[in-house]
């Protein structure tokens, strides 16, 4: 390669915003300029949405949790930008089991004690253990979920708790961390409000939400307001599934599929505060789908993509003994230590 | 027709190229000039851009005129074997993308350089663009003490 003149700082820009995170994290050392760029919030923010697009910055991460005599964790990226879909796990840096989703390139995790970490950069905070003050005997068991707050520009982490007073009675508990701040804060439900559902959340305006399993309703909570409540749901909660669809909480009830039908249902949303639902639509499985229940096992989950013509697919995943953890990630360059220090980057 | 009206455009070394109105609309810069003083005939000067260049974007241009007939897949073949020169002449066209304002082609050599830097030294960027390192020893080494494996 021969050497270019002066090249504007607007090209300059725009072509360090294609890189991958591993790169620019070396140029950053190219020159003050340089550095200065790449450390620039309105940068991060440009590159962070061209990696939705870019080959290799837009992931799909798949978390197997510990299985019996194997004692490894093993997180895997999938780069479906590439034609094979390349399968590569991580370097054992980070002993991932059950994250949460990935918010701005960030993700959380519980286990062995609460975290943050940036998987693109590297970095990781280690948060306090916990507010709760739980006697000794007892046992326990927690889920992390971090969301971003845009209207304070913060990240809240909230963290549920099953606490088992035996083998089969157990309690929810709720507290929220802000990153930045030292403690985590207990939160007080004004109703019962049921833990189960808090894995498999979406959040939507704001607001996440979980199916509330024993009974026909809803749990929302408002991330700012940090208030838990629950909304009535459109059908019962059993065999159901909270999800997004164009920017909406979503309902997906398939019980008919179960009960040995050839259906699933979907309502829409309208209103969160009545909880007013519309009935979006019934969607008819083709007949291959009798065929596929029957092979397969119970621990498979099925995914399958409407944009290419709902094509159901029998899975080939025998022998991993329980469901990978499974979310989209996106590469970026967000700084824990300005979350956490802003006045001292 | 509108389809069928030419425009002539002069390169900075005083080459004339008459295309389509057509071709010339892709670029926004020409766009602006067209319709702002709607010349009949006359001449548009590109002054920040050589013949060389001007004759390789306008290859793009004629190319990327919507066509029904040429679908996605034939497009990004093409593309492909569009950008693949010399850093310099990349860089000569990022610039006459720049200036001409041909936003899918500037996105075009961009993501062909990026693929062309992504495994790079520090060193070699600095060669390649020219730049002088403004950083002390020590600060150069801290940045590979924090982040040592993006190094590696």
């Amino acid at each position: 390669m021969t050497a270019v003149d002066e090249i504007p700082d607007d090209v300059v820009v725009e072509i360090l915003a294609r890189l991958p995170v591993k790169s620019l994290l070396r140029f950053r050392c190219v020159c003050k300029l340089w550095r200065s760029i790449i450390s620039d919030s309105s940068f991060i923010e440009l590159h962070r949405t061209l990696s939705f697009t870019r080959a290799g910055g837009n992931l799909l991460l798949l978390c197997f949790p510990s299985v019996a005599h194997w004692p490894w964790r093993l997180l895997f990226y999938i780069d479906h930008s590439e034609e094979e879909g390349r399968c590569n796990a991580f370097r054992n840096d980070f002993s991932l089991s059950g994250f949460s989703e990935c918010i701005n390139g960030l993700i959380c995790q519980d286990d062995p004690q609460p975290q943050v970490c940036n998987l693109s950069t590297k970095e990781r905070v280690i948060l306090p253990t916990t507010a709760m003050d739980f006697p000794k005997w007892i046992q326990t068991s927690s889920h992390c979920s971090l969301r971003f707050e845009p209207r304070n520009n913060t990240y809240k982490i909230l963290r549920t708790w099953k606490v088992y007073w035996s083998s089969l009675v157990w309690s929810p508990r709720f507290e929220i961390f802000t990153l930045g701040s030292n403690t985590w804060r207990s939160l007080i439900p004004e109703s019962n409000i049921s833990v189960l559902g808090h894995r498999h959340s979406v959040c939507v305006g704001g607001t996440m939400y979980w199916n509330n399993l024993r009974e026909k309703n809803v749990v929302a909570f408002d991330v700012a307001e940090e208030r838990l409540r629950l909304v009535p749901s459109p059908c019962r909660t059993i065999h159901s599934a909270i999800v997004q669809l164009d920017g909406r909480v979503a309902m997906v009830n398939y019980h008919g599929l179960v009960d040995g039908g050839d259906s699933m249902r979907v309502w829409v949303q309208e209103d969160d505060r009545n909880g007013n639902w519309s009935m979006e639509k019934k969607i008819v499985f083709p007949s291959i789908w009798r065929d596929v229940k029957r092979g397969m096992p119970s621990f498979c989950h099925l995914i399958f993509e409407t944009t290419h013509g709902a094509e159901l697919v029998k899975p080939e995943m025998y022998g991993v003994g329980c469901p990978p953890s499974v979310c989209n990630y996106v590469e970026s360059l967000v700084s824990l230590r300005e979350i956490i220090n802003p006045n001292n980057s | 027709m509108a389809f069928t009206k030419k425009v002539t455009l002069k390169s900075s070394d005083g080459e004339l190229f008459i295309i389509d109105r057509a071709v010339a609309l892709q670029s926004r810069t020409i766009q602006y000039v067209l319709e702002d003083t709607n010349p009949v005939d006359a001449i548009i000067p590109v002054p920040a851009v050589d013949a060389r260049t001007l004759s390789k974007v306008l290859e793009y241009c004629k190319k990327h005129l919507i066509d029904l007939n040429t679908d996605f897949e034939d497009y990004s073949k093409w593309d492909k074997d569009f950008v693949d020169a010399e850093v310099w002449m990349l860089y000569d066209l990022i610039m006459a993308a720049d200036y001409l304002h041909i936003p899918p082609l500037i996105d075009l050599i961009c993501d062909k350089i990026a693929s062309m830097f992504k495994g790079q030294t520090p060193d070699k960027i600095r060669e390649i663009f020219n730049i002088d390192n403004d950083f002390s020893k020590e600060e150069e080494e801290d940045f590979k003490k924090k982040s040592g494996w993006a190094f590696k």
